[in-house]
């Protein structure tokens, strides 16, 4: 059994694992697959560990897609053949992501009721409209438009956290980033940032 | 359509099929409990019938704000999703599935819609 840490371009020579153990890289075409020993049972500390074996990766590679904790392969054969079937897929992943990382910001406040205009249908394509696009957003994603290469909304139904949203910029401008959110003037929401970090919510799911 | 709209919809009908080709390969085989089997079809076409509804109303939610439908058009499109959507959700309860358990798991593209 081999566990997987990411899929990368430019893979680090010596990197180590979430164990310590130095990492190998299996090389299907121009994918890179970093990986070691197979994954520990699950854990806040295996988590962390894992999490930090990726960054270490994420840091020195040229573009890097993380794997999930617990991803792994039966032995070097599936693997290959698993990296095979997706090999399109994943370049154009790393594409996007080379030379970029991921901030998070998680936006609080009460969702804007849908403007009671029109029927019930009316109503509640409005609602997804605003639930997927955020337009409570917009004057903030003007400011952000010259950092920000690529944004995923994923809508929540808690009460009090409206949506997370997650903004793939160049390495090294989170400081434009977080001054730009800072200065942002928005109605009715409130937002919280983590990052930078690996773009783990720009890399398709990666265990074979 | 754009050419862009066309390439997205073309990869992630690919990733659809890889991950139906995926399930198939974990569903229970021949000896397996039948109610297991029955609730495993059950996730399989619900969660198609999910994703459906989903590529559905992220055309619809365009359509709207691109102004091409009337607000009748709006109305309609809008209820039959919204009924759909109660449809789907009520079917899955009766399975006891969740609806997180009808998320396909289709990538970066997947996630999208």
């Amino acid at each position: 059994m081999i566990g997987l840490y990411a899929v990368v371009i430019g893979a680090p020579r010596g990197a180590l694992g979430a164990r310590g153990e130095p990492v190998r890289i299996i090389i299907r075409g121009g994918l890179e697959a970093v990986c070691g020993e197979p994954p520990p049972p699950l854990s806040p500390e295996a988590l962390r560990a894992h999490e930090a074996a990726v960054r270490r990766i994420a840091d020195e590679a040229q573009a890097c897609l993380p794997a999930r904790f617990g991803a792994s392969a039966a032995n070097e054969n599936d693997l290959l053949q698993a990296l095979g079937a997706r090999e399109q897929e994943l370049l154009a992943a790393l594409e996007l992501v080379r030379g970029r990382e991921q901030m998070n910001m998680r936006v609080h406040g009460a969702a804007a009721a849908p403007a009671p205009a029109g029927g019930p249908g009316t109503r509640y394509l409005e609602g997804r409209r605003r639930a997927t696009r955020l337009p409570e957003l917009d004057p903030l994603r003007s400011s952000l438009s010259a950092v920000v290469r690529a944004e995923r909304v994923e809508p929540h139904e808690e009460a009090g956290l409206i949506a997370s949203v997650y903004h793939l910029i160049d390495r090294g401008a989170s400081a434009d980033y977080r001054r730009a959110v800072e200065n942002a003037a928005l109605e009715g929401v409130r937002l919280s940032l983590s990052g930078p970090w690996p773009p783990w919510s720009f890399a398709p799911e990666l265990s074979p | 359509m754009s050419k862009d709209v066309v390439a997205m919809q073309v990869s992630q009908l690919e990733a659809l099929r890889k991950e139906i080709e995926r399930r198939a390969e974990k569903a229970p085989r021949w000896n397996a409990d039948p109610k297991d089997v029955q609730k495993s079809v059950a996730r399989l076409v619900l969660a198609l019938i999910e994703f459906l509804r989903k590529l559905l109303e992220r055309q619809a939610i365009r359509r709207m704000e691109a102004g091409t439908f009337t607000p009748q058009e709006t109305e309609a499109v809008g209820l039959a999703l919204m009924r759909l959507e109660e449809t789907v959700h009520d079917l899955a309860k009766r399975f006891g599935l969740k609806p997180e358990d009808l998320n396909l798991d289709l990538g970066p593209l997947g996630r999208l819609i």
